[in-house]
């Protein structure tokens, strides 16, 4: 029944990226090559239907995730959420890369769940996903291996279970690390590219204006202490860091889709179950420590150039949906057990929210999305670069 | 008794400072009176000597400015501060800065006797003496400060008003209505608040019944003034002005037209909570909130940097921890916000002073928390490096708001402060009986002349025109949307020097876009007046 339910959402799911793509279209990001074919010299494209086919297996591997967290009854939930949010569905119709960089981590994490329960699985499915990562994104390659140490470090998993993938995964990556330093100055041009945090000036001339102001009026040792370019670099930092995970990033059109879009990321009916879930991970020392670890994931988007970056926030998507899913259990369980009305009370506002936020948006896509894409990109239908 | 002594003196100290902060070169940063403090000020000073505004109305409930209406309560009692010390700059500024010290130890009283906490309520105290947020608006002659401290003092009541005597039903209802005569966001928050607050108390109200009836009778007694100068007097002017369907990225960007249609009103609703929710965005608590640098570069928000993670162990702690009231405290904070959010601009930290006492109460919460967790570090190198490393944060940070504050600011500033025109008015008041006629430009701006000041203001205000004969003199205005009025010898309207430069005898002053860049006669220039960052700001000439 299950598989059937699963089916389903999954069928919804496509009709949303066919609805989506057939408004927007042609809208499109310009296409991104893989990290070792643009250090070898060479290109491959993902097309439209490989993503459409890979945004369907997202779903799947989220349903299979969730069975391994919660329980059978729930393992729906997150698919389903995924399923009816605008997030992945206009990255899907743009065909954005990082849809596929999901796959591969949705994978990497599904092994690393495997590891324990079924260590041959788990640890091809590990060493597949952290490959296919590492080579087909520089960003992958700096985040993956910390969050893999980390894991370790903070007792998530024991290392006895990954002696044999980590001396396989050294193996693997040897042709990608000589190509690395075979070609340094391909290396440092991509990275360049991948890596555009700082490439706005404005900072560094507000540091040199800031200090030139303050010495004028002879607090100049005092700028140099405290307004100086690695504070306020940090503070910059700081700043996209905090803002990477603030809810209205989330539930909200303040950062918009594909740079242009009134539809927000999630539905902001499932705001309150994510701030119940949140509260309730965070009293979980597990899953604090799990959440905690997740947040690397926003660095990708901290080390682009716009305040957040959406299409990069799609690997953290999966984070906010298993909280949303938690807080939903939570008042589930609450309204079940301790006939709880407040339960109950959240429990159907989210779902009139959620349900009346679709069609408000549905209703906005299909008349007005294409006409705000005209009236700010005009007819340059290919968007920034990913 | 000893820790009593303790208490009162420490209290004093943080009073003092806070106080220090507020006053200290209070004429000077900001750089200038603003358009709505010079209003304001020549109202009251009008009130003072004729009992009539600028208009000639006789003690009016709403004061009408440019293109709005200024609310009463800070006029009437700028007009003490004006017979004291005279109108000047200070006269206007020292209501806000004395009420924004007076609400420090107000503060500490209202923790003591709702939290029953000394360290809550001396960190409490200490938080808001030195909050960038409170000093900003205590600085400035600014509506909101004067209310969020009846706002204080109205829920303050409102939570005794169950427990003790019906004075403090009767206090309750006065000040928050009070709050509502005194800035507009009140006149939103404070019926909601009262709504919302009696629902969820309703419990306590059923065996206080009498409690409940004098606290509406009083309340709607006092709210009648202001009702009926809202339907009939103009006050709710500015709620149509500034209504979120107004909003320019809603029309212009979501709706791609005007609303005018409540089809779009779902449209409009969750673009308004999209706005609630805003305010809890990083850049308004931590890095930009209160708007005091050039756009794009990192300022001063509503909160220090430091005090983020207290922010965030506060809110656990508050959740956690049996609160009196708390369900009070959230009404005040959630509602708190609703003002701002109906309104057509971004955030703007002046509109929410009222919730500021909650904010910088679960900061302390969460202050506690976090020493209490450095405290229970067991090995005391490591509690030294991470209470070292912290100190040495706070202190750049502080040391950023103090350069924000005394250098940054004013350059950034000064240009929205109308610097300038004050020099330019005293300058009218010392040379005016030389000229004939004083012609002003009101237009400026940096970049251009984008902008409009109202310089006629000014000069009644700095050359202490007397109000009677402002009142009843002759006044000529244009009948369009031209700006013009004349009235005595001085004329405010454009400068077309094609024309206006071959007059004698006459005082032009205008920003430098108002003359041509080569085209001054030797001599013509009489004064270059310049603002804190530099730029020229008014030339002031006069043709040969």
């Amino acid at each position: 029944m299950f598989r059937f339910f699963i089916f389903i959402i999954i069928l919804i799911h496509q009709l949303l990226i066919v609805f989506i793509h057939n408004v927007l279209y042609p809208i499109h990001y310009a296409s991104k090559n893989f990290f070792f074919l643009e250090l070898i010299g060479s290109e491959l494209d993902i097309t439209y239907e490989t993503l459409f086919i890979l945004d369907a297996v997202n779903l799947i591997l989220l349903w299979l995730i969730s069975k391994l967290i919660f329980k059978n009854n729930f393992s729906t939930i997150p698919p389903l959420i995924y399923a009816i949010i605008p997030w992945s569905s206009y990255l899907v119709a743009a065909g954005s890369f990082y849809i596929y960089l999901l796959f591969i981590l949705l994978i990497t994490v599904y092994g690393l769940l495997n590891i324990e329960l079924n260590n041959k699985l788990g640890s091809i499915l590990l060493i597949g996903g952290i490959i296919g990562g590492i080579y087909s994104s520089s960003l992958l390659l700096l985040i993956l291996p910390v969050i893999l140490c980390l894991l370790i470090i903070f007792k998530l998993i024991s290392i006895k279970y990954l002696k044999s993938s980590l001396a396989i995964l050294c193996l693997l990556l040897s042709p990608l690390l000589f190509s690395v330093y075979t070609n340094q100055a391909g290396f440092k041009n991509i990275l360049r590219n991948e890596i555009k945090i700082f490439s706005d000036p404005g900072l560094i001339n507000t540091v040199n204006s800031y200090q030139g102001a303050a010495k004028e009026e002879g607090f100049g040792i005092l700028a140099r202490i405290s307004e100086n370019r690695y504070i306020f670099s940090s503070e910059y930092i700081l700043l996209k860091y905090i803002r990477s995970l603030t809810p209205t990033t989330f539930f909200t059109s303040w950062e918009k889709l594909l740079g242009f879009s009134y539809s927000p990321p999630i539905y902001l009916g499932f705001l309150t179950p994510f701030l119940i879930g949140l509260y309730q991970t965070i009293k979980s020392p597990i899953f604090r420590k799990a959440f905690l670890l997740a947040t690397l994931l926003v660095i990708p988007s901290i080390l682009s150039k716009p305040v957040v970056d959406l299409n990069r926030m799609i690997l953290f998507a999966p984070v906010v949906i298993f909280v949303i899913t938690y807080g939903i259990i939570t008042l589930y369980e609450n309204q079940k057990n301790k006939s709880n009305i407040i339960a109950s009370f959240f429990l159907m506002l989210t779902l009139f929210l959620v349900t009346f936020q679709i069609l408000v948006t549905f209703s906005d896509i299909r008349i007005r999305e294409k006409e705000r894409y005209y009236r700010y990109y005009k007819q340059n239908y290919e968007l920034e670069k990913q | 008794m000893n820790s009593k002594i303790l208490i009162i003196t420490t209290l004093i100290l943080i009073t003092l400072a806070g106080g220090f902060l507020r006053f200290y070169k209070i004429t000077e940063n900001p750089p200038s009176l603003n358009g709505d403090e010079i209003s304001m000020g020549y109202d009251a000073y009008s009130i003072l000597q004729t009992g009539r505004d600028q208009f000639g109305k006789f003690m009016p409930l709403t004061f009408r400015s440019v293109g709005d209406y200024k609310n009463p309560i800070p006029i009437y009692l700028m007009t003490v501060s004006i017979k004291l010390f005279g109108l000047n700059d200070f006269s206007i500024r020292l209501q806000n800065a004395f009420i924004g010290t007076l609400m420090i130890p107000f503060f500490f009283l209202f923790l003591i006797k709702v939290i029953r906490d000394k360290l809550i309520a001396l960190l409490g105290a200490s938080f808001l003496s030195i909050s960038s947020w409170h000093i900003y608006y205590s600085r400035v002659e600014y509506e909101t400060l004067i209310a969020s401290l009846f706002v204080l003092l109205g829920v303050w009541f409102f939570m005794k008003m169950f427990d003790g005597s019906r004075v403090w039903t009767l206090l309750s209802a006065f000040f928050l209505i009070l709050t509502m005569y005194t800035a507009p966001a009140p006149r939103l928050f404070v019926p909601i608040f009262i709504l919302i607050a009696l629902i969820f108390n309703f419990r306590k109200f059923k065996t206080n019944l009498d409690k409940l009836i004098t606290f509406i009778l009083t309340c709607t007694i006092l709210v009648l003034p202001l009702i009926y100068a809202t339907l009939f007097l103009g006050a709710g002017t500015r709620l149509t002005m500034v209504l979120i369907s107004n909003d320019i990225e809603f029309q212009r960007y979501v709706l791609l037209k005007y609303f005018d249609s409540l089809n779009e009103a779902p449209l409009l609703l969750f673009f308004w909570l999209k706005r609630y929710i805003g305010y809890i965005q990083p850049e308004v608590l931590f890095f930009n909130g209160l708007n005091m640098t050039i756009p794009g570069s990192l300022g001063l928000g509503i909160l220090y940097l430091f005090e983020l993670p207290w922010l965030v162990l506060g809110i656990a702690e508050f959740i956690k921890r049996k609160i009196p009231y708390k369900a009070i405290f959230v009404i005040w904070l959630l509602t708190g916000i609703v003002p701002d959010s109906i309104t057509n601009n971004q955030q703007h930290a002046g509109r929410l002073l009222h919730i500021l006492p909650v904010v910088i109460f679960i900061i302390s919460l969460g202050a506690i928390q976090f020493f209490k967790w450095i405290h229970n570090i067991s090995k005391i190198y490591v509690r030294l490096a991470v209470l070292g490393s912290y100190a040495i944060f706070i202190m750049v940070i502080l040391t950023h708001a103090f350069l924000t504050f005394a250098v940054h600011f004013p350059r950034a500033k000064g240009e929205s402060y109308d610097e300038g025109l004050k020099e330019a008015a005293l300058y009218v008041r010392d040379h005016q009986d030389e000229y004939k006629e004083i012609i002003f430009d009101p237009r400026r701006g940096i970049e251009g002349p984008y902008l409009v000041s109202n310089p006629y203001l000014y000069v009644l205000f700095y050359t202490k025109y007397d109000p009677h004969t402002y009142q009843t003199e002759p006044k000529v205005t244009s009948g369009d949307k031209t700006y013009f009025l004349k009235f005595n010898k001085y004329t405010f309207r454009n400068i077309d020097w094609l024309k206006d430069g071959n007059r004698k005898d006459v005082l032009f002053i205008g920003s430098p876009w108002s003359f041509p860049e080569n085209g001054l006669k030797e001599g013509e220039l009489l004064k270059k007046i310049y603002m804190t960052n530099g730029h020229p700001a008014y030339y002031i000439v006069s043709p040969r």
